[in-house]
């Protein structure tokens, strides 16, 4: 599969110049064509700000002050301006349905604003392509809740709507930030269902920022583990969540309840907490924290090395002692079948 | 999904309650301003009298059937001269709110949206005009320029608009981090196009509802001013105006200040009832 977006060396700062903080420091990743991508990290890991960077909508006072962005046009990755890409190439689906949408704007006008305002549809021709966009993200009655309002609709209603939008411009990738998290399982589920129709149908590239594991493990085809602002390890999500390759992610998903856990049992924790953008340790961030940690992690460059006998990449130098029979997962998060939605 | 209209409905039910009074505020002085501003057209055959004839055998004829407001020292009708003001106050006083709450809203939109140097200089510009009182920088204002109603509208909009900006600018500094904005911005929108369709129809409601209150404000500006012989000068009538040549007389024939003054405050009542109902309406 060929590379559609390209992330290299990603670093974000925010505070005084002089003395700047790093949320993010060189994160990289590659995403391919019609492939779906996921960014999964506890909250403060930096996951949302990467993916804000990829279309330059960082918060205010965050900037970007280092890495590359590419995405591919004509064959070629080619570095990219953000008016380039935002309403053409990709498109982004916020976290929270109920700010993310105009209350000031009727549903129907809301989805077409991008596409109308670059390529001069009339009123006419916008709103019949809006209605067509709603029937495709599985609205009931399209031409109905084209004339709805925003606090008309319900919360898994407005993520459609969201979508919707998204769509509308065309983009060859959809960033995801937390689509699911604001709505309850059901919602959430439906969301998950039509965001793979989409992309199936579409073809379309997905980067799903979430810290749901069960969540990566339905939708996406591979998978990036973030800790304090770095990627620790990569790879395919079948790979990761039956063989990870970095004590963290192994960490979190022996902390994943089963069905099988024993309710009796406490559940599996990492013993401490993430440090802040401010006060990351000197080598491996996360060695205070690890059962493995040699005194050589203290002073390790970050580096994602590939794994002998393994298809991911793990920024651990102790993978090989890892050890541990292989995580079954499989029994409780079986991926979303093919085209139903 | 068969239950969603019933719900929209039930949700628009239960929103209406609040606004139904802001409503009857809404119409009653709408209702009130409107009458007093046809009147101010037809006020001849309302009157039966000429606003501007003088009638030296008729000087200061107290309240009565044929002069409901009786007559001032020169025997004109004072209820058809508060009649014909109003179609001098009224318009004068709508513009002199509007005027400088569009440009306020506008710079406070721009600040507030690419803040930076523009931000910097709308703001300290801001701080510069309200360093002054506000009458006094009118008065130098309109004393440079000459009175009339230009240099009112002139003077009124370079001293108001700057709380516009001020409390246009705080909304739409907390607008422009919203997801709504970032999404808009997502889509491929420029920046003109956000700032006019995604963030100022969010930021407007305040300013209007300040807008309507300030009408009152912008009135008694204008009396003021003709009060002080900078305003409008005959032959134009005003309410401010009358006030001012009333007020000798004021001990023995008190009707030909207090007319007038009655009609600013009916006016003033009026306006309040518009902006309270209109903040009720607005208020999500």
């Amino acid at each position: 599969m060929s590379p559609l977006l390209r992330i290299t060396d990603l670093v974000l700062e925010t505070g005084p110049a002089a003395a700047p903080v790093r949320p993010v420091s060189h994160v990289g990743f590659e995403v391919a064509h019609g492939e779906a991508f996921g960014l999964v990290g506890e909250s403060g890991s930096g996951k949302s700000l990467t993916l804000r960077a990829v279309i330059g909508l960082l918060p205010e006072g965050v900037r970007q002050a280092g890495g590359t962005l590419e995405l591919e046009r004509d064959g070629a990755m080619r570095p990219y301006r953000f008016a380039e890409v935002r309403g053409r190439g990709i498109g982004m689906v916020f976290q929270e349905p109920m700010t993310a949408l105009n209350p000031t704007m009727r549903v129907g006008d809301l989805v077409t604003a991008g596409p109308r305002a670059r390529y001069g549809w009339s009123r006419r021709a916008a709103r019949s392509r809006a209605v067509d966009l709603l029937a495709e993200v599985g609205m009931p009655d399209p031409k109905a809740q084209a004339r709805m309002w925003p606090h008309q609709l319900s919360g898994g209603l407005r993520q459609r709507v969201m979508i919707a939008m998204a769509l509308a411009t065309e983009p060859s990738v959809l960033l995801c930030d937390e689509p699911t998290t604001a709505l309850d399982v059901a919602v959430q589920d439906q969301i998950l269902r039509l965001l793979h129709r989409i992309r199936t149908e579409r073809g379309l590239s997905i980067v799903f920022v979430t810290h749901d594991l069960g969540v990566v493990r339905r939708l996406c085809d591979r998978v990036a583990v973030m800790y304090a602002g770095q990627v620790v390890e990569t790879g395919r999500v079948e790979e990761v969540f039956t063989r990870p390759t970095h004590p963290y992610s192994a960490g979190l998903l022996r902390s994943m309840p089963t069905q099988d856990t024993p309710r009796d049992r406490p559940l599996a924790a990492i013993p401490g907490g993430q440090p802040g953008a401010g006060d990351r340790p000197e080598g491996c961030r996360f060695a205070p924290r690890c059962g493995h940690a040699l005194p050589a992690c203290a002073g390790l460059a970050h580096v994602l090395a590939a794994v002998p006998g393994s298809p991911s990449r793990s920024a651990c130098i102790r993978v090989a002692d890892l050890g541990g029979p292989p995580l079954d997962r499989e029994a409780l998060l079986s991926p979303l079948p093919g085209g139903t939605a | 999904m068969a239950l969603a209209p019933a719900q929209v409905l039930g949700r628009r039910r239960v929103r209406r309650d609040p606004g139904a009074t802001g409503t009857a505020a809404l119409v009653t002085g709408a209702v009130l301003l409107a009458l007093l501003l046809a009147a101010s057209f037809v006020s001849g055959a309302l009157t039966g009298h000429d606003p501007a004839l003088t009638d030296l055998t008729a000087r200061f004829r107290p309240p009565s059937p044929q002069h409901w407001f009786g007559t001032d020292q020169l025997g004109r009708d004072v209820f058809a001269r508060v009649l014909v003001a109003a179609g001098t106050d009224l318009p004068l006083a709508l513009l002199g709110a509007a005027v400088p709450a569009v440009i306020g809203i506008v710079l406070g939109a721009l600040a507030g949206y690419a803040r930076g140097w523009i931000g910097t200089a709308v703001m300290r510009l801001a701080d510069l005009i309200q360093a002054f009182p506000s009458y006094i920088l009118l008065i130098v204002l309109v004393f440079l320029l000459g009175p009339g109603a230009g240099s009112f509208l002139v003077g009124a909009a370079v001293g108001a608009w700057v709380t516009y900006a001020r409390l246009v600018r705080g909304v739409v500094l907390r607008l422009r981090e919203l997801d709504y904005v970032r999404a808009a911005q997502a889509a491929g929108l420029g920046h003109t196009r956000v700032l006019l369709r995604h963030v100022l129809p969010n930021a407007l409601p305040q300013a209007v509802v300040y807008a309507a209150s300030d009408i009152v404000l912008a009135l008694s500006y204008l009396a003021a001013l003709s009060y002080l012989g900078l305003g409008i000068q005959a032959p134009g009538i005003e309410w401010g105006q009358m006030i001012a040549d009333g007020q000798p007389f004021l001990r023995n024939q008190w009707w030909v200040s207090v007319m007038p003054g009655l009609a600013i405050i009916l006016v003033g009542v009026a306006v309040r009832l518009i902006a309270g109902g209109l903040e009720r309406r607005l208020q999500r």
